[in-house]
């Protein structure tokens, strides 16, 4: 590690104060603490820091959390990983600091193997030092699933289908594909088709989906060609 | 749509044929190549890839129909078309050849005007229309098969045919979240997928948003899965 963590602390309980100097307070880290947002606000925006943890419940005003984070992610010019601390495991919650710009969300009681795990993860500046928790072997039962990206749609003829993304995907998988413009060219929900062949431009990827000239789809595919390339 | 600068591979074993063929296509432009039969054929494919194929239906010792019947399987063959050239006018025969994958039928003997059309509207059906979305590129959603490996209460690891860069997000279906009811809010990749074997990679992603509890239940997992193993 190439130094200390630089962490930044918005929170106006002593006692989590306490255990985060007690349990954080290692050779990796260097805290400091803010009981006031104007005070967080000064030291974030005037120092560079490798992460900040900020309590959403402060006295000042009850979730007063959600205010900081929403005015710091606006105003910042340099981003850096946020991590929400509450008493409030609430769901609705959680996914609301992460639209609101959190990087991740803890739970008082502060379980300090997560805490540290995360803080692994989001800093630049640490790496596997950090990691407390063993990931474990999914059983093979579990193992299939389905991830979903999403991809932009360049161009379209009566063979090829082609997007652009920066993930690149490799040639012969078959991916399903949907959205508004699926259903605006195939006339259904979603469609199943091969990577045929994928390139690089400017950074980013190319990547063409083949379309079967014998296939069901394929009138609807001309009609929207047709319509679309008459309107232009 | 012209013609100049376009390839052809005339296969016929008539010599003559050839020679006649060879000089029309060439008044107008395009580079000829000829063959007196399939196997000849078949060596000058695979050093070039013509634009369009001129083929003669009965050659001396075999059909000009293999080479149709070829083209439907070899993929690299697949995308030049084939004009046939034949002195049969029988219309079983012709639907045959359309059939098996000609893109067009001319009797012999060929007029010259004929031949030159006929090749041009070969070029022009070949040019599929494109439509490109110009400024707003709309969003589509991939979704493809992949494998869980391992997962801890803060991450992780999927391998599959997608290279993520880090910080790219992405979502999960999975039998075993869904089950124990563990909604994260985001997947993130925590740094760029690592490949693996088979044009496939593995993807670190840190699960961001899981309550307590949540965190809990894949503990749970975890202690479980490693009694198991033992």
């Amino acid at each position: 590690m190439k130094g200390k963590i630089k962490v930044l602390v918005l929170d106006d309980d002593t006692e989590l104060e306490a255990l985060l100097n007690a349990k954080l307070k290692s050779k990796m880290f260097d805290l400091t603490f803010c009981t006031k947002i104007k005070d967080f606000s000064l030291k974030y925006f005037n120092e560079s820091w490798d992460l900040c943890l900020i309590d959403l419940n402060l006295e000042e005003a009850p979730e007063a959390g959600f205010h900081v984070l929403n005015m710091v992610r606006a105003k910042e010019k340099k981003y850096t990983p946020i991590i929400m601390i509450s008493q409030d495991g609430e769901k609705e919650k959680i996914a609301h600091a992460i639209e609101c710009g959190a990087d991740d969300y803890v739970t008082k009681p502060i379980d300090f193997d997560i805490l540290h795990t995360k803080i692994g993860q989001l800093s630049k500046l640490a790496g596997s030092e950090l990691e407390c928790l063993k990931s474990q072997l999914i059983p093979s039962d579990y193992r299939a699933i389905r991830v979903e990206a999403s991809f932009n749609v360049i161009s379209i003829s009566e063979d090829e289908f082609l997007l652009m993304s920066n993930s690149y995907l490799s040639k012969g998988t078959i991916v399903q594909l949907s959205g508004e413009v699926i259903e605006q060219v195939f006339l259904n929900d979603s469609i199943s088709l091969e990577v045929i062949r994928t390139e690089t431009d400017r950074g980013l990827y190319k990547i063409g989906l083949g379309l079967d000239n014998e296939a069901d789809y394929i009138s609807n595919v001309r009609t929207f060609l047709r319509e679309k390339l008459e309107s232009t | 749509m012209g013609l100049q600068g376009k390839s052809v591979l005339c296969i016929d074993d008539d010599q003559d044929f050839l020679i006649l063929v060879k000089k029309i296509l060439e008044n107008v432009g395009m580079h000829v190549q000829t063959s007196l039969n399939l196997g000849d054929a078949m060596v000058v494919l695979s050093e070039m890839n013509p634009d369009v194929i001129l083929l003669d239906l009965n050659l001396e010792f075999e059909s000009g129909k293999r080479l149709l019947k070829l083209k439907k399987r070899h993929p690299s063959l697949s995308k030049i078309p084939i004009m046939v050239c034949s002195g049969e006018n029988k219309k079983e025969t012709v639907e045959k050849v359309i059939a098996l994958g000609g893109n067009g039928y001319i009797l012999k003997p060929i007029k010259q005007t004929h031949l030159i059309h006929s090749l041009r509207r070969i070029f022009q059906g070949n040019e599929r229309p494109v439509y490109k979305f110009e400024n707003q590129k709309p969003p589509v959603k991939v979704s493809i098969n992949s494998n869980l490996l391992l997962l801890s209460e803060t991450k992780c690891v999927v391998r599959s045919s997608l290279k993520m860069n880090e910080g790219q997000a992405l979502d999960m279906e999975s039998d075993l979240f869904k089950e124990e009811n563990i909604n994260f809010e985001k997947l993130v990749a925590l740094k760029q997928s690592q490949p693996s074997t088979n044009g496939l990679f593995d993807t670190t992603l840190s699960l961001v948003g899981l309550s307590e509890d949540e965190i809990r239940r894949i503990k749970n997992l975890k202690s479980s899965w490693s009694t198991n193993e033992r």
